[in-house]
């Protein structure tokens, strides 16, 4: 039974993009860090199964190590979201423009 | 600049509609109110609307060059390739029929102009060799010397020294010049389709149905590649922020 439950699981991560390696398989159905990291994208992106998803959260309540390393993630997406506050140059504005009348003209 | 470059009451309604359109959560499949507004765009521009085309340009031209970057070698090229872009955008208006939105046609032809130039360039094509890409092989997202081994009789797969709390560290260092260039250095180490990957996810901040759809992979693809990218770059800023602590 405990077998079938464990072989189930595995697919269902699979079905997760996560396939999880021999070496990775626990003996429970607890998440090591090891696991945690590999899962961090699917946690975020919500693409993780309800049941995967509880044993995700249950480990990080407990984890001060996993909890830095999510909130690590989190900081490098948003600093990767703040690269983006650049203008365009007014120069190349200006040629654009003079392409865009050039266009019209024709 | 000339008073033509002023938005016509009209076109600035369009233009918080679609911004407004740009933060919804699936702009992706196009709801009928933005391809209305699309087309009402593309009209504007077609009658040569100044305005309309000034705001086309402050929505994306940025966003072109970083992706064109990933196709091509230098900051010089780039801008060739997107300023070509926006000639073929131009070009190409009385063929928009509006089947995808505005925007996804705008950086397909972008990515077009970017593929051509990279191939004149030699450059390999990142996604040309996607339906080979082993979206199972092993790319650990951490060291694995991290972890106690496997075979540890407590606790397999525990932290061996745990990650930092970025919380702690002044945040001027968070955000410095410094920081900024490490995280550019990191992106563009990574390889082609994982770079594209995380420009249009992370620093656009494309939805991710609309970044599936444009690049034509599935959303566990999608997730691998953003995933192996993010994991690096957090990589790469971990080393950075324990060498300014030594």
């Amino acid at each position: 039974m405990i077998t079938r439950a464990r072989a189930l699981f595995r697919r269902l991560l699979q079905r997760t993009g996560m396939k999880k390696t021999k070496t990775d398989i626990t003996t429970s159905d607890e998440l090591s860090c090891k696991e945690i990291v590999e899962l961090v994208t699917n946690y975020l992106e919500q693409s993780l199964l309800p049941e995967t998803r509880v044993q995700f959260e249950t480990h990080l309540a407990a984890c001060p190590g996993c909890t830095n390393y999510v909130e690590q993630v989190r900081t490098t997406i948003s600093m990767l979201r703040h690269l983006t506050e650049e203008p365009v140059f007014p120069e190349t504005k200006q040629e654009l423009l003079e392409v865009f009348r050039s266009w019209r003209k024709e | 600049m000339s008073d033509g470059v002023l938005p016509p009451e009209s076109f600035s309604d369009i233009a918080i509609v679609q911004q407004k359109n740009a933060v919804s959560p699936s702009p992706g499949s196009a709801s009928s109110g933005a391809l209305a507004n699309d087309r009402h765009l593309v009209e504007l521009l077609r009658d040569g609307n100044e305005a309309a085309f000034v705001w086309l340009i402050d929505q994306y031209h940025t966003s072109m060059l970083r992706l064109a970057q990933v196709f091509v070698t230098s900051q010089a090229v780039a801008e060739e390739v997107v300023q070509e872009a926006w000639v073929g955008v131009l070009q190409g208006l009385n063929r928009f029929e509006g089947r995808s939105s505005l925007k996804t046609w705008i950086f397909r032809i972008l990515t077009n102009c970017a593929k051509t130039r990279a191939l004149r360039e030699g450059r390999s094509i990142p996604f040309s060799s996607l339906p080979e890409f082993d979206a199972n092989q092993s790319e650990p997202a951490v060291d694995p010397e991290r972890f106690l081994p496997p075979d540890h009789p407590v606790a397999p797969g525990r932290w061996v020294s745990l990650p930092r709390n970025w919380d702690e560290m002044p945040e001027d260092r968070l955000l410095s010049q410094e920081t900024r260039t490490c995280i550019l250095g990191a992106i563009a180490a990574l390889p082609a389709n994982q770079r594209v990957a995380i420009t249009l996810r992370d620093i656009e901040g494309w939805p991710s149905d609309e970044v599936c759809n444009f690049l034509n992979i599935s959303e566990t693809n999608q997730r691998v590649l953003l995933h192996r990218a993010r994991s690096k770059v957090r990589r790469v800023l971990e080393q950075y922020f324990e060498e300014g602590q030594a």
